[in-house]
C-alpha cells in the first residue's frame, strides 16, 4: 500500500482537497451564505495547505526520477507528474473562492 | 530490485529452459483445457469463448439502439413529422441513450477484457470464469428482456437519466420505469462481477516479472476502468434503489413536498453518470495506446506520462459531476469550483492525446483500417473535449444546457472517444480472435462512410441546439430555421448507419472465431497475446523483462511454444494458473481454475428473470426465481475451496510452488474485500443522502429511540464481529473438535446480527417515525431494509458454513472460506453499528 500511496500521492492530495472545498461550501450555504467571507478564507488557507503538500510531493518524487531510472524510475516518473498535475488543479479548483 | 514478497529473482535466469519436454505434456495441457461440446456450449467459461459472446452481444446492442436512433432522425427529418407519436418518441431517446451506455458501451469494453486480457497478462484465464460468464448470461438474458419492452410500448420513457419527479408514480403510473430502475439494477451487479474479476485479474495473474513499469498499458486501462467502476456504480445501485422504493411503497426520497429532494437522485445518478463516460473512454484509450505504437511502428512516447494521465483522469472525473446540475440553482462557490475541476479533467486527456500525436509523428504511421479509425477517433474525440470545456464554463452552459449543442458534444466525445478506438480494435484484434483477418478495402468503405456520416449528423447539430432546439422534442414546428439543420443530421445518420452495415457485412464474411490457429500476428504487435495460443492460452507462461517483449525478444514465440517457461503442461492435473503479487508480479501460489458447470448459467437465467419479473408485479413467480437463483449460486459455491492433490507442485524449472493461498495472499480475499468495497461505497452514499436530506428538510426530523436501544444495537453489532473474529481463529486450531467450535461460532454470530438488526427496526417503529411521511423515515427505514437483505445473505453464508462442516470440509490447512466469510460478516456488522450511530446521533448529539 505504501508504494500505491506514493504513486498516487498527488492525486489522493487533490481528492482531499476537492472533497474539503465541497465539503465546506456545502457547510457555510446551510450555515450562512457559500461566498461568506469566512467560507472563502477557509477554501483558501485549505487550498494553500493543500497546494503545499502536493508541490512538496512533486519536488521529492521528481529529485528520485532524476537521480535514476529502473523500475522506480517509472514510479518516480508517475508519482512526480501526477503530483504536478494535481498542484495545477488545486490551484485551479481553489480560485472560484478567491475570484468569484 | 527488491522483492516483495520474499521470491529470489534469481530463479528467473533459469528460463528459457533447455532440453526436451517430456511426452505427452502438451496433450495433458490440452486435455485438461478442452472445449465444450454440443449443449455444454451455454456452459464454457473459458475467456476465449465466454469474451467472444460478450463483445457480440455488446455490438448486438449498438446495432439495436442504432436502429432507434434512424427511427428517431427520421422523426425529426422535417418538421411536423408524424413518423412516430410522442410517447413513442420518448420510449425511442430514452432506449436509445439507456442501451448504448448501459448495453453497449462498458459491456464491450469488458468484453474486450475477457477476451484479450489473460493473453496480455500471459495467464491463463481470468481469476473467476465463471463470474465473468455469469456476468455475461445475466447481462444478455436482462438486456434482450429490457430490450423487448419497446415492442408493447413499456420502455421507459423519462430519458436516460429518468429525473424526478417525472419519473415518480405520480406522473409515471405505468411499469416503463420499473422496466429501467431495475432492469439497470441488475445489469450493474453483471459490470460490477467484470470490475472485481478485472481487478484481481490484472493485480495478481500477471506473468512473472511483469512489474507496474513493464504492465501493459491496456491493463492499466482496464484496472483504472474497473477500480472506476466499483466507486460509481454502487451510486447509481443505491439511485435505483430508492427511487423503486418510492414507487412501490411510497418513501418520499426524492419527494420535496415530504421531505425528499429531487436532487438527491441528480447528486447520486451523476456521481455515477460522469465516471461512466470516462468508464467508457479509457479502456478506448488504453486500446488506443496499445495500437498506435504497433501502426506507427514506434514504442509509445511519454509511456509514464500516459499512465499518469489515465490514473489523473480516473481520480478528477469523480469531481466533477455537478456541471450536469449547473443550471439546478446551487450555491454559486460549489458551482464554481465544479467548473474548475471539469476544465483541469481536460489537462490529463490533453496528454494523452499528445502522446499519440507525438508516436505518430515519431514513427511511420500506416493507414490501414484501424489507423484510419484511430486517426479519425482521435480528431473526432478533441472537438468533442473542445466543446467540453465550452460547457465546463457555467454561464455557457447555462446557454446550451438540454439543447442539442450538449448533444453534439456527448456523441463527439463518446463517438470520438470509444466507438471509433472499438472498432479500431476490432480490426486490429480479430486476427487474435479469428482464423482471418477482415477485408482491408470494406473496412475503408465502412470507415469513410461512418467518418462521413458522423460529422454530417452531429456538426450542424452545434448549431442547432445554440438555434434553440432542447434535447428529446419529437418535433419543431416549421419555419423556425431547424428544418435544414435536421434533415441534414437525418441524412448523416443514415450514412453513417450504411458504414456500420458495412462492418456487419465484413464480419459476417470474414470472421471465424478460432481458439487455436487465429490468424496470427499480422500486424507484427508485440504484445504476449500475440504468443501462439489455445484454449489454455500459452503453452508456457513467460518471464517478462520488457514492455514490448515480442519486438524485444524475437525468440520468446518459439521459447514459450516448447514449454520453455512457467507451467508447460498442467502441474496439478487440473485446471490452473499463476497467482503472482500485485506489484512485482512474483509468483506465490498456483491457483485451480473451474471447469464448466450448469450452475453459473441457470443461476444468472434465473437472477435476470427474477428482476424482470419484479417489473409487471409479478411476485410469486419472481420469488420461485429468486430461489432458484440463490440454490444456483449456492450450488456454484459448493465447488470452491476444494483440497487439491498435492500441497506444492512443480512450475518449472524445479520451482516448487503452494497449490493453496492464505488470508491476504488468497485471490479470493481480494474478490471478497473489493466487494466489500462496493458494500461501502453504497453504504456511504447511503450516509451522504441522510444527511443530505436532513439539510433540505431539518424541520421534518423526530427525535431517535432511546439511547439504551443504541447501545444495545451496537453491542449487539460488536457480539457479532467479536464471535466472527474468534470463530477465524478457532478454525485455525489443528484440534479435535474446533471444526465444530467454528461452525457453533458462526451461528451465534448471525443470531446476534439477527437480533440487533431486529432491535433497531422495532425501536425505530416504536418511536413512530414512518418512512412515508419523511425524508428521514425514508432513509432511516431504507437503512434497516438494506441491513434486512445483507442478514438475509449472512444467513445463506451461515448455513454453507454448517453444511461444509457437517460434511466434513472444514479443515485449518484450509481456512479460506472462513477468512472470506468472516470479512463479509464483520463489513455488515460494523456497516450496519455505523448507520444505527449515525441516524441515532446526528443531528440531535451532533449538533
Amino acid at each position: 500500500m505504501k508504494r500505491w500511496g506514493y504513486i498516487l500521492g498527488g492525486l489522493i492530495v487533490w481528492t482531499v482537497h476537492f472533497l474539503g472545498v465541497y465539503v465546506i461550501a456545502s457547510i457555510a450555504d446551510v450555515v450562512a451564505d457559500d461566498g461568506h467571507p469566512l467560507s472563502r478564507a477557509a477554501v483558501g488557507v485549505f487550498t494553500l495547505a493543500c497546494l503545499i503538500v502536493a508541490g512538496g510531493l512533486t519536488v521529492v518524487a521528481a529529485r528520485r526520477w532524476r537521480r535514476g531510472g529502473g523500475e522506480m524510475g517509472f514510479e518516480n516518473a508517475i508519482a512526480a507528474t501526477g503530483g504536478a498535475i494535481s498542484a495545477i488543479s488545486i490551484l485551479w479548483q481553489g480560485l472560484p473562492a478567491v475570484v468569484g | 530490485m527488491k522483492s516483495e514478497t520474499g521470491f529470489d529473482h534469481k530463479l528467473y535466469e533459469r528460463f528459457p529452459t533447455e532440453g526436451e519436454r517430456p511426452e505427452g505434456e502438451l496433450e495433458a495441457l490440452e486435455k485438461v483445457w478442452c472445449g465444450p461440446k454440443g449443449w455444454g456450449w451455454f456452459t464454457a467459461i473459458n475467456n476465449n469463448y465466454v469474451g467472444i459472446l460478450f463483445i457480440g452481444a455488446a455490438f448486438l446492442f449498438f446495432t439495436l439502439a442504432g436502429i432507434l436512433a434512424l427511427v428517431m432522425r427520421t422523426q425529426l427529418a422535417v418538421p411536423d413529422a408524424g413518423f412516430v407519436g410522442v410517447d413513442t418518441y420518448n420510449q425511442l431517446f430514452t432506449m436509445h441513450g439507456t442501451i448504448m451506455m448501459f448495453l453497449f458501451a462498458v459491456p464491450m469494453v469488458e468484453a474486450l477484457a475477457v477476451l484479450l486480457l489473460p493473453q496480455v497478462l500471459g495467464a491463463r484465464d481470468l481469476p473467476f470464469p465463471r463470474l465473468g460468464a455469469y456476468a455475461l448470461w445475466a447481462y444478455l438474458v436482462g438486456g434482450l428482456i429490457f430490450f423487448c419492452s419497446i415492442f408493447f410500448s413499456l420502455a421507459p420513457d423519462g430519458g436516460w437519466f429518468m429525473y424526478p419527479p417525472l419519473t415518480s408514480k405520480t406522473y409515471s403510473p405505468g411499469i416503463n420505469a420499473d422496466f429501467w430502475l431495475l432492469g439497470i439494477g441488475f445489469i450493474e451487479i453483471s459490470a460490477i462481477a467484470g470490475a472485481i474479476e478485472i481487478i484481481v485479474g490484472v493485480m495478481r495473474t500477471r506473468a512473472p516479472g511483469m512489474t507496474l513499469a513493464k504492465m501493459p498499458i491496456f491493463a492499466w486501462a482496464m484496472l483504472i476502468f474497473a477500480v472506476m467502476i466499483i466507486i460509481a456504480f454502487p451510486s447509481v445501485i443505491l439511485a435505483t434503489t430508492l427511487m423503486e422504493l418510492e414507487r412501490l411503497f411510497d418513501w418520499p426520497f426524492f419527494d420535496a413536498a415530504r421531505g425528499g429532494d429531487p436532487l438527491l437522485w441528480q447528486h447520486l445518478f451523476w456521481f455515477f453518470g460522469h465516471p461512466e463516460v470516462y468508464i467508457i473512454f479509457l479502456p478506448a484509450a488504453g486500446a488506443m495506446s496499445t495500437m498506435i505504437p504497433v501502426i506507427a511502428r514506434h514504442r509509445l512516447v511519454g509511456h509514464p506520462l500516459v499512465v499518469m494521465a489515465m490514473l489523473a483522469t480516473g481520480f478528477i472525473s469523480f469531481g466533477v459531476w455537478s456541471h450536469h446540475m449547473f443550471t439546478t440553482g446551487m450555491p454559486t462557490m460549489s458551482v464554481g469550483f465544479f467548473s474548475a475541476a471539469s476544465m483541469a479533467v481536460s489537462l490529463p486527456a490533453g496528454v494523452q492525446v499528445f502522446a499519440w500525436i507525438a508516436t505518430m509523428a515519431a514513427g511511420k504511421m500506416r493507414f490501414n483500417v484501424p489507423g484510419l479509425f484511430i486517426l479519425g477517433g482521435l480528431l473526432i474525440f478533441v472537438m468533442g473535449g473542445l466543446t467540453g470545456v465550452m460547457v465546463a464554463m457555467a454561464p455557457f452552459d447555462w446557454v446550451v444546457h438540454d439543447t442539442y449543442f450538449i448533444v453534439a458534444h456527448l456523441h463527439y466525445v463518446l463517438i470520438g472517444g470509444m466507438v471509433f478506438p472499438v472498432f479500431a480494435a476490432i480490426y486490429y484484434w480479430t486476427p487474435f480472435a479469428g482464423r482471418r483477418r477482415l477485408s482491408e478495402r470494406t473496412g475503408k468503405i465502412a470507415f469513410w462512410l461512418m467518418f462521413t456520416g458522423m460529422h454530417v449528423t452531429f456538426l450542424p447539430m452545434h448549431l442547432t441546439g445554440l438555434m434553440g432546439m432542447p434535447r428529446r422534442v419529437f418535433t419543431y414546428l416549421p419555419d423556425r430555421g431547424l428544418d435544414l439543420v435536421n434533415l441534414i443530421s437525418t441524412v448523416g445518420a443514415f450514412l453513417f448507419a450504411l458504414g456500420v452495415l458495412a462492418v456487419i457485412i465484413d464480419l459476417v464474411r470474414n470472421f471465424r472465431p478460432a481458439t487455436e490457429g487465429n490468424a496470427g500476428n499480422v500486424f507484427d504487435s508485440p504484445g504476449l497475446e500475440w504468443l501462439p495460443s489455445g484454449l489454455y492460452s500459452t503453452r508456457s507462461i513467460p518471464v517478462v523483462k520488457s514492455l514490448y517483449p515480442l519486438w524485444d525478444n524475437p525468440e520468446l514465440m518459439r521459447e514459450v511454444k516448447e514449454g520453455r517457461y512457467f507451467l508447460p503442461g498442467t502441474a496439478t492435473g487440473e485446471r490452473e494458473t499463476l497467482i503472482t503479487s500485485p506489484l512485482n508480479a512474483e509468483p506465490q501460489y498456483v491457483a485451480r481454475m473451474p471447469t464448466p458447470s450448469p450452475w453459473h448459467f441457470w443461476g444468472a437465467i434465473f437472477t435476470a428473470v427474477f428482476f424482470m419479473l419484479l417489473v409487471p408485479s409479478a411476485y410469486g413467480p419472481a420469488a420461485v426465481a429468486g430461489v432458484i437463483a440463490v440454490v444456483c449460486l449456492m450450488g456454484w459455491a459448493w465447488k470452491l475451496d476444494e483440497p487439491m492433490s498435492a500441497e506444492t507442485v512443480d512450475v518449472g524449472a524445479g520451482i516448487r510452488l503452494p497449490t493453496y493461498g492464505v488470508g491476504s495472499t488468497s485471490h479470493g480475499w481480494w474478490a471478497m474485500t473489493i466487494l466489500l468495497f462496493v458494500a461501502g461505497v453504497v453504504a456511504a452514499m447511503s450516509m451522504f443522502s441522510y444527511v443530505f436530506l436532513w439539510s433540505r428538510r431539518p424541520d421534518t426530523w423526530i427525535d431517535p429511540p432511546a439511547m439504551w436501544s443504541l447501545i444495545v444495537v451496537v453491542g449487539g453489532y460488536v457480539l457479532s464481529i467479536a464471535l466472527m473474529l474468534g470463530a477465524r481463529k478457532v478454525v485455525r486450531l489443528d484440534r479435535p473438535r474446533m471444526a465444530m467450535i467454528a461452525t457453533g461460532m458462526v451461528v451465534l454470530a448471525w443470531a446476534a446480527m439477527a437480533a440487533a438488526w431486529r432491535i433497531d427496526w422495532v425501536t425505530w417503529s416504536g418511536a413512530g417515525l414512518d418512512p412515508t411521511r419523511s425524508g428521514q423515515g425514508a432513509t432511516v427505514f431504507s437503512f434497516i431494509g438494506w441491513q434486512g437483505f445483507y442478514v438475509i445473505v449472512c444467513a445463506l453464508m451461515t448455513l454453507y458454513v454448517v453444511m461444509r462442516w457437517l460434511r466434513g470440509r472444514v479443515s485449518p490447512a484450509r481456512p479460506t472460506s472462513y477468512d472470506v466469510i468472516t470479512l463479509f460478516f464483520v463489513f455488515v456488522a460494523a456497516q450496519a453499528g455505523l448507520a444505527a450511530l449515525l441516524t441515532r446521533l446526528f443531528p440531535g448529539v451532533v449538533l
